[in-house]
């Protein structure tokens, strides 16, 4: 099966502490790939270890074949990966649409001449990009807050818009950091279903969460990260029965369940 | 030749430890609040013009000069009671202290010179006239060392109340983040009034001593010194008060030795030029690490 | 007053209120995506000297003087941006001042900007609607940009970097044309400035200066364009109308800047507010 993102043998310190400890773990093409672990395991350092916010002290990533070690962050971005983040980070005195087209930039391949002349590519790739704009909003639910700011929304509401924006880039890889936490059942099982028929149109995703239904009911396999260490790694099922996972979250909590 | 050396270096530390004092308390501000406070230039003019009014009540200058540097003390206190405690309610981004604090150095720039009038005046104090110490061939004017004494003494006493004072240690801890601080329960609104007042001190004490020294001040007197201050801090590193007073001291001699050896237009050229370079070479300054607050 | 006889007195008040219309514009280009840059006045001094020199000294005629001035500033501001705007926050506003500094003493040491004396009998060429016209230029530039990639880019980038760059945008670059084309607005605005003032001296472009241009930008606000201009106009008049006040007019402008800091920290026109007004109607 053809593997969209390899990391390899990750380590992360902070100041000696070890964030993440020679993580390893894969994300097959068109596959919901979940990422779950206590509070502070590290699993929101991956993700800015794979955008490239940081720099690994060892290991590898491997996208697409390509190694994404000291490429900037935008220019990882273009090559096919968005995000979301757990603590949000919408423009939040932009309106809802702005937000969502400003993450069409490196799509929209006018020229600054063709700006100030105002010519015709220029108005069709913007009225293009508006457009899809309304449709993504449509999709996430949001289409009748189009005009407002997003610093406006409610919580459940600006989550919608972070993934919104994030599939804005026309990704291949989408991360997903903690997309439902403070939601409600019905927002829940919104954006479950929108998870699925992203995986239908091929997207590949990389989900944190810890809700625990929503994940087991969404994930194609999953990796359970427990300080900074890989301690299991398989289908919903098997991690679910997998003593050392019940250890860790015992150890720390239980489980939050939807 | 090596008196007239001597005789440079003596001004040239004179005139580096008032900029130190005038940029350790800017950066004390920096340091702790996170704000770059421009009315620093503007409480420097006014503790000139406050030891001016005071001295020509005819007070002894023992009584005026402190009350002078207590004044200024209060506006830098009222500044940041009514202006700066606000902005840091509203949590407004960086620039809004910077563009209020321009403000205030304009209102006070404006009294000053609708008060006090707009040409250069100076202190009526005759005692320092001329008089002057011999040390062999070397003649060491009474008001130079009277100003490096203070000037020296000032930063002692700030840097023991800074390193070895329970007071110190909390603004330690409110430097690395005022939030933890909060947390330890430490007072940092209080510590914040009490950092505006000793900063507004400081530049309060600068500003009598260039009075002193060039015996003449004048409403615009703040603006050039804040160059000045911004360079010594920044070639000292934002928020690094030793760094401040390094700067400081770099910024006079560096100055005294162009005029010296090069010309006296360049002077300000130089500390600019290597303000410059120093921005994008190191922008942590050149002495010390950057002092990275964790917000 | 007939018409003649106030355009005699007010002529060199009104252009000035286009020119530095132009000003707050070129600095609320930067601000707009979150950049203190200080160094627009010092900008609009390269631009003034240069073409006003080029009138003078080389008496080239005055199109090609005003090229050259924006030409001047643009290219100073490309070489100097791509360092500095590596800097950011206080650091970026400390560096552009340091840079305004260098500016206004090399201006003040050179023998062909005439020293601290600056430049005298320069030819008065500039006519109104030529400001005017400069003046609308920048407008409709600028409001293009807005509603392009690139707007929303630099609004995006003052409101998070860190996001903007995640979602694919490569800020270095929209950054320095931010500043370059401030730059060549202040460029352009010096050189209008430079031939209806008749002199310039190094002491034109220097801190205060600066800090006024601020000023207009931040009261009038920098949500939008109408925002500048409000700020340039009322900033330019101030001292005219204030002129009873003699020498505590400054005070009023520093009052003005502490007042809308506190209280309308967004500007005087401010649409999400008047957005706020009908909503509520
Ligand atoms: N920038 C940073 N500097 C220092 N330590 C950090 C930094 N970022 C993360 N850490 C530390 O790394 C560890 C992992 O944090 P991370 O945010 O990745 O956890 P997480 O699994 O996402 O937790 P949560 O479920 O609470 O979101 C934590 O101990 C955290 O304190
Ligand atoms: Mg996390």
């Amino acid at each position: 099966m053809p593997e969209l993102l390899n990391l390899a043998g990750l380590t992360l310190e902070f100041g000696g502490v070890k964030a993440l400890n020679q993580v390893s773990l894969n994300v097959h093409a068109g596959h919901i790939e979940g990422l779950i672990g206590p509070n502070g395991a590290g699993k929101t350092s991956l993700f800015n270890l794979i955008t490239g916010l940081y720099r690994p002290n060892q290991g590898e990533i491997l996208f697409k074949g390509d190694s994404l070690l000291g490429i900037p962050p935008q220019h990882i971005a273009q090559r096919g990966i968005a995000r979301t983040f757990q603590n949000i980070r919408l423009f939040p005195e932009m309106t809802l649409i702005d937000n969502v087209m400003v993450a069409m930039h490196s799509h929209l391949s006018y020229r600054f001449m063709d700006v100030l002349l105002r010519s015709k590519p220029f108005r069709q790739a913007e009225l293009q990009a508006r457009e899809r704009a309304s449709a993504l909003l449509d999709r996430v639910g949001l289409s009748q807050h189009s005009g407002s700011l997003a610093g406006t929304l409610s919580y459940g509401n600006q989550r919608k818009l972070e993934i919104a924006r994030a599939l804005a880039m026309q990704p291949q890889l989408l991360l997903l950091d903690e997309p439902v936490a403070g939601m409600n059942p019905t927002e829940k099982n919104d954006i479950q279903a929108l998870i699925r028929s992203l995986r239908a149109e091929h997207l590949s995703v990389l989900l944190i969460e810890h809700d625990m239904r929503f994940v087991m009911e969404l994930c194609d396999a999953l990796t359970v990260l427990d300080f900074g260490r890989v301690i299991a790694q398989g289908s919903p099922q098997a991690i679910q029965e997998n003593p050392a996972v019940i250890a860790a979250y015992l150890g720390e909590e239980t489980p939050r369940a939807g | 030749m090596a008196t007239m050396l001597a005789q440079q270096l003596l001004n040239a530390l004179s005139l580096g430890s008032i900029y130190a004092l005038f940029a350790l308390g800017f950066t004390l501000v920096f340091g702790i609040l996170g704000v770059i406070n421009l009315s620093h230039g503007g409480l420097f003019m006014l503790g000139a013009y406050a030891a001016l009014f005071f001295l020509e009540a005819h007070w002894p200058a023992w009584i005026a000069l402190p009350t002078a540097i207590l004044v200024t003390g209060l506006i830098g206190l009222l500044i940041d009671l009514l202006i700066l405690k606000r902005l840091r309610r509203q949590q407004a981004p960086h620039l809004m202290p910077m563009i209020a604090t321009i403000g205030t150095t304009i209102l006070m720039t404006s009294l000053a010179q609708g008060l006090f009038g707009a040409e250069s005046r100076h202190f009526p104090l005759s005692f320092f006239d001329n008089a002057s110490l011999t040390l062999g061939s070397l003649t060491l004017p009474y008001a130079q060392v009277v100003i490096i004494l203070i000037a020296f003494g000032t930063m002692i006493v700030m840097g023991w109340l800074l390193k070895k004072t329970r007071l110190g240690i909390a603004l330690q801890a409110i430097a690395e983040s005022p939030r933890a601080a909060a947390l330890l329960g430490i007072p940092v609104e209080r510590l914040f009034h009490l950092t505006s007042f000793l900063a507004a001190i400081l530049g309060g004490i600068a500003g009598i001593l260039v009075g002193l020294s060039f015996n003449a001040i004048s409403p615009f007197m703040g603006q050039p010194m804040l160059h000045k201050g911004i360079a010594a801090i920044i070639l000292g590193g934002l928020g690094d008060m030793r760094g401040a007073v390094l700067g400081g001291l770099f910024l006079g001699f560096a100055e005294v030795l162009a005029v010296t050896y090069l010309s006296s237009e360049y002077r300000d050229a130089f500390s600019f030029g290597l303000l410059f370079l120093v921005l994008l070479w190191r922008p942590q300054g050149l002495f010390g690490a950057t002092h990275v607050r964790s917000a | 007053m007939n018409w003649v006889d106030w355009w005699a007195t007010y002529s060199t008040l009104v252009l000035s209120v286009g020119v530095y219309g132009m000003m707050a514009l070129s600095i609320s280009l930067t601000l707009s995506c979150g950049l203190l840059a200080l160094a627009n006045a010092a900008f609009m001094g390269i631009g003034a000297y240069v073409s006003a020199i080029a009138t003078t000294t080389f008496e080239l005629p005055f199109y090609p003087a005003l090229l050259l001035g924006t030409l001047g500033s643009t290219l100073v501001a490309l070489l100097i941006g791509l360092p500095v705007l590596r800097l950011s926050g206080v650091y970026l506003a400390m560096a552009t001042l340091g840079f305004g500094e260098v500016v206004r003493i090399i201006l003040l040491n050179l023998d062909i900007t005439g020293g601290p004396l600056g430049l005298n009998g320069i030819p008065l060429l500039t006519q109104w609607w030529q400001v005017l016209l400069a003046l609308l230029s920048t407008v409709i530039v600028l409001q293009c940009l807005r509603v392009s990639r690139i707007g929303r880019a630099f609004e995006a980038i003052r409101e998070d970097e860190t996001a903007a760059r995640l979602m694919g945008i490569s800020t270095h670059p929209l950054k320095l044309l931010a500043f370059v084309m401030g730059a060549s607005i202040a460029g352009l605005a010096g050189g209008l400035n430079a031939h209806y003032t008749f002199t310039l001296s190094p002491g034109n472009f220097g801190f205060e200066n600066a800090v006024d241009i601020l000023t207009m930008a931040v009261l009038g606000g920098i949500r939008g364009l109408p925002g500048p201009l409000l700020g340039g106009a009322i900033i330019t008049l101030l001292p005219e109308v204030l002129r009873d006040l003699q020498e505590y007019r400054m005070a009023a402008n520093g009052l003005i800047l502490i007042l809308v800091v506190l209280f309308l920290p967004q500007g005087l026109w401010d649409s999400q507010r008047f957005r706020g007004w009908f909503k509520r109607a």
